[in-house]
């Protein structure tokens, strides 16, 4: 509350009746439309049967006991601070003194306990899409011997990790270079280390199975390519994309709302239809506003702006009332009767959560915050707001942007100051975190992005669009690497394209005679946009699988990336669980070409890479794709994995799948695996082998004794290693090489940082990018 | 009862110095945190459990602890509250709602007043226990427990009004599903 402290003017509540409860008289005064006489009587009610009831009797054996347990522990806790101050021991430890030990051991060990065995949760168990950069957090039920579990705790594949312990009851392990991109992980604690400060231990070692996305970001900065454009739905008229927090995506169209089948595996039922999102939706058409859960429910036939709160517990949204003004009602997310809690005469009201309890909109052309018990309170008094002005805050409820008598100002909320950007078009868009600021800039005539870390009071350009070209619908990727945007020229196809923010490389994801604002999944792997082809009189809705840095992609061979792009494809529909998927995997299939019957059962597998592309003989356009599809670990059972080798034809207009073969279903093996591998030849004609493992190296284990490369059955000599703990990239290269097919081997005494061994020995056969003569 | 602030700080000084001490506070205060705790779980067994867990965390954390403005009970309840959340995330809470409803509504060898008395009690505990989970422990905390708002707000970490809309919410549910209950009760009533 103090970030708007400076900028309020309180409006007070009105009086509140007097009652029994002069709290509640006024809570119940307060709700528009309800009826308070008959709340204050049921709280009467309430309050006089349930402060009678007399309630179970607490057995006084029990409670005598419980005292006793406690002041001896009180008094062991007493011994014990003594001891550790040296108040029973001097410099010599004597018979006494031990014995004295003894006694403060044996109290210890024989106080009565609470018979409460530790229980541990973990936010990410069971999530297939953990960001990378996530730290993980484990709660337990009571407080721990820290050192203990700091001793029993493992995550497999290995990983580089600090500990932190906010309090005794919370775990956070931070990984040191992050975690792997598409990666099943199992934090593990021996059930001997899981102990309590109390003595009491968990019923078994703890397990908690977790996955990474394939965050859309590649070691070379090379940005995704689209593996798939599906047109999910058709529909007309007006409509709304959102993803749920499952990562189904959600169209609101007409009133008739669609979930589309998840690209992974749904970790947790969606509350609403809507996103957490802490943006107001400016000018919206008015649309059914429904709860998903826990049974399908219509909320408002005619809603405007919806927004969840950051805690997914309510929703709020304008409704037109019967006065002709819009109210602002509220709703929680698990059901029941909405209230309202303010109202506006604004045609154009906006919407947005500054936090979980309070509300910002506007009305008569100013800004209001409303607490949930329907507090209003004026905001930035001096800001006149025009009927058609919107406004949009930061994610972290930093900034507002707003664009009062026409002029685009970002406003911080915490220092009270403003920077108008006059040549802002548009809305502006912010990372996950609110750090970071993109927006479009017609200032010099044509269109550029800029990006500002404090609020547009300073940015720098990164691109700019040729003459006559617009530039929208600015969206960053949840992790804040790529930035998706349309571009649209006068009679030409409206573009939807991506740039790396840090290598300012540029992608097109695709191209439409129309394209909205394009949506990014929370995994960060998938984007959605409206969209409408050029002849269609329907407007289509889009999902862009993006392929990630588990599908490593040498780049200047467009063959070899076609024939990655489509085992990718086929790949993702095998571990999409969706009953759409055999026909999207008939489409990517050669005439006449026959199936095993595994890849026509969809949804086995949690996650899939790619580790090479190999052409079937030099100069040829069919190659040979290896990939794994993986089933994470789960409460049943470890993570196991089925290797495929895909075989496509690029010579067509479009890649064409011909032969598939898999193996069997194999547990995934402890130590070091390789993910990827690629080579290229460099300009030097120089070759460089890349090798791209899912666990944190031992580096020196990493060198010539445990990878080795044959050309022409001769070793390669005079190799150079450099691994790259970031991205667990050990890149090996070759001097001088005469281009052709080289084997790559690794094996022991390759190690984790755990010291585990690569198990077996890994081997392929890689044909250079692009060779040229050595 | 409710002690005068200098009161509570002597009764808190003493248990943080002395064993005895804080024998005495947990004299005071095991009443009312049983009874809070009793009402949320009502089963025997798993309210002496958790009051236990309580009290526990108690003494360990008693030497940190010191006065914020709210009562001391309320840094007791934020604990009971916080041991109860844990252990319905632990459990489903349906198989602990059945037991539950069939603990409180064993029949009693009462007077006929004393049994209309219970069903009404069972009556509005059922309907509470459909609520929400933060609708119920502020709804209990508030009912039962005759607590202010402001306090609720400090025990479940939520602001004031946050916890105004979860207690409005509540009893209006509560108002709805008794109405309902007590119209087919009465539609009974006239068809036997």
């Amino acid at each position: 509350m103090d970030r708007l402290s400076r900028w309020r003017r309180r409006t007070r509540p009105p009086s509140a009746p007097s009652g029994t409860d002069p709290e509640l008289g006024e809570l119940f005064a307060r709700q528009r439309g309800a009826d308070a006489g008959g709340l204050l009587e049921t709280a009467e009610e309430l309050r006089r049967r349930l402060s009678q009831e007399p309630g179970p009797k607490a057995d006084p054996c029990y409670q005598r006991q419980l005292r006793a347990s406690l002041v001896s522990a009180a008094q062991a806790r007493g011994q014990a601070r003594r001891h550790r101050l040296g108040l029973l021991f001097g410099t010599g430890v004597g018979a006494a003194g031990l014995a004295m030990v003894a006694v403060v051991v044996f109290s210890l060990v024989v106080l009565p306990q609470p018979a409460r065995k530790v229980r541990v949760q973990a936010a990410i168990s069971g999530n297939h899409r953990v960001a990378v950069t996530a730290a993980i957090r484990l709660g337990f039920n009571q407080p721990m011997d820290e050192a203990a579990v700091d001793e029993g705790l493992r995550i497999t594949p290995a990983v580089s990790f600090a500990t932190s312990w906010p309090d005794s009851r919370t775990l956070v392990i931070s990984p040191q270079n992050g975690l792997a991109p598409n990666v099943g992980y199992v934090v593990t604690i021996a059930q001997s280390d899981v102990r309590a400060q109390s003595g009491a231990q968990a019923g078994a070692e703890v397990v908690i199975p977790f996955g990474t996305g394939s965050a859309p970001s590649t070691p070379q900065g090379i940005p995704p390519s689209v593996v798939s454009i599906t047109p999910d739905a058709s529909i007309t008229g007006s409509a709304a994309i959102s993803y749920g927090d499952d990562y189904s995506l959600l169209v609101l169209s007409s009133g008739e709302l669609e979930a589309i089948s998840p690209s992974q595996p749904a970790s947790s039922p969606s509350p609403t239809f809507a996103e957490p999102s802490p943006s107001a939706s400016p000018a919206a058409a008015g649309g059914t506003l429904y709860l998903l859960n826990p049974s399908p429910q219509v909320v408002a036939t005619d809603a405007l702006g919806a927004a969840c709160s950051p805690d997914s517990q309510e929703i709020a949204y304008w409704t037109p009332q019967a006065d002709g003004t819009l109210g602002l009602e509220v709703i929680s997310a698990s059901g029941g009767t909405p209230e309202t809690l303010a109202t506006s005469d604004g045609s154009n009201p906006g919407l947005a959560w500054l936090d979980d309890g309070d509300l910002l909109y506007a009305s008569a052309g100013q800004l209001h915050e409303v607490s949930l018990d329907g507090q209003i309170t004026s905001v930035f008094p001096e800001v006149r707001l025009a009927p058609s002005d919107f406004f949009t805050l930061s994610p972290s409820s930093q900034q507002l942007f707003t664009t009062p008598a026409g002029v685009p100002t970002v406003y911080s909320l915490t220092s009270g100051t403003s920077s108008p950007i006059p040549g802002l078009v548009g809305l502006p868009a912010w990372t996950l975190s609110g750090s970071e600021m993109g927006y479009v800039d017609q200032s010099g005539g044509s269109a550029a992005i800029e990006l500002s870390s404090d609020g547009g009071v300073q940015s720098t350009q990164l691109l700019s669009a040729p003459s006559g070209v617009e530039l929208g619908g600015l969206s960053f990727d949840p992790t804040g690497s790529y930035l998706a945007y349309t571009t649209t020229g006068t009679g030409e196809q409206a573009q939807l394209e991506l740039v790396d923010v840090q290598s300012q490389i540029v992608g097109s994801l695709g191209s439409f005679a129309e394209v909205g604002d394009p949506v990014w999944a929370p995994s960060g792997d998938q984007l959605s946009a409206l969209a409408e082809a050029t002849g269609s009189d329907t407007v289509d809705v889009y999902s862009l699988l993006l392929s990630g840095t588990g599908e490593s992609r040498p780049a200047g061979d467009a063959a070899q990336d076609l024939a990655l792009s489509a085992a990718a494809s086929l790949a993702q529909l095998q571990v999409t669980d969706s009953a759409s998927s055999q026909s999207s995997i008939n489409a990517l299939l050669a005439p006449g070409a026959s199936l095993g019957s595994t890849i026509l059962l969809p949804g086995r597998f949690d996650r899939f890479y790619a580790i090479s592309a190999t052409p079937t003989s030099s100069g040829a356009t069919t190659y040979t794709v290896d990939l794994r599809l993986v089933r994470d670990a789960n409460g049943s059972a470890g993570p196991a994995y089925l290797p495929e080798l895909v075989t496509v034809q690029t010579a067509g207009a479009s890649p064409l799948i011909t032969v598939v073969s898999q193996g069997a279903l194999t547990p995934v093996p402890l130590g070091p695996l390789v993910l990827s591998a690629s080579a290229s030849v460099t300009s030097s004609g120089a070759v460089v082998v890349e090798i791209q493992f899912n666990s944190d190296l031992n580096p020196a284990t990493v060198g010539s004794e445990s990878i080795s490369l044959d050309a022409n059955g001769q070793a390669v000599p005079n190799l150079e290693f450099n691994y790259a703990p970031l991205t667990r990239t050990e890149t090996v290269t070759a001097p001088s090489l005469t281009p052709g097919a080289l084997t790559l081997t690794v094996s022991a005494p390759l190690a984790d940082v755990d010291g585990t061994p690569m198990h077996g020995t890994f081997q392929v056969v890689l044909q250079a990018g692009s060779a040229s003569p050595g | 009862m409710r002690l005068p602030l200098d009161d509570e700080d002597e009764l808190i000084g003493r248990a943080q110095a002395d064993p005895e001490g804080f024998g005495q506070l947990y004299d005071h205060y095991f009443p009312q945190i049983y009874r809070y705790v009793a009402s949320r779980v009502r089963n025997r067994e798993l309210a002496e459990d958790i009051t236990s867990e309580v009290f526990f965390k108690a003494l360990r954390a008693i030497g940190r602890y010191r006065p914020g403005g709210h009562p001391f009970s309320a840094w007791l309840y934020q604990i009971a509250v916080n041991a109860i959340t844990d252990h319905y995330r632990s459990r489903k809470r349906s198989e602990e709602s059945l037991d539950d409803r069939a603990e409180l509504a064993a029949p009693g060898t009462a007077v006929d007043e004393e049994v209309a008395q219970r069903m009404a009690i069972a009556q509005i505990r059922a309907a509470i226990d459909a609520l929400p989970d933060q609708q119920r422990t502020a709804m209990t905390l508030k009912y039962s427990e005759d607590l202010p708002l402001a306090e609720i707000g400090q025990i479940m970490g939520k602001s004031e009004g946050a916890v105004k809309l979860l207690i409005f919410r509540g009893t209006a549910s509560v108002r709805l599903q008794l109405q309902a209950l007590r119209a087919g009760a009465q539609g009974q009533g006239q068809d036997g």
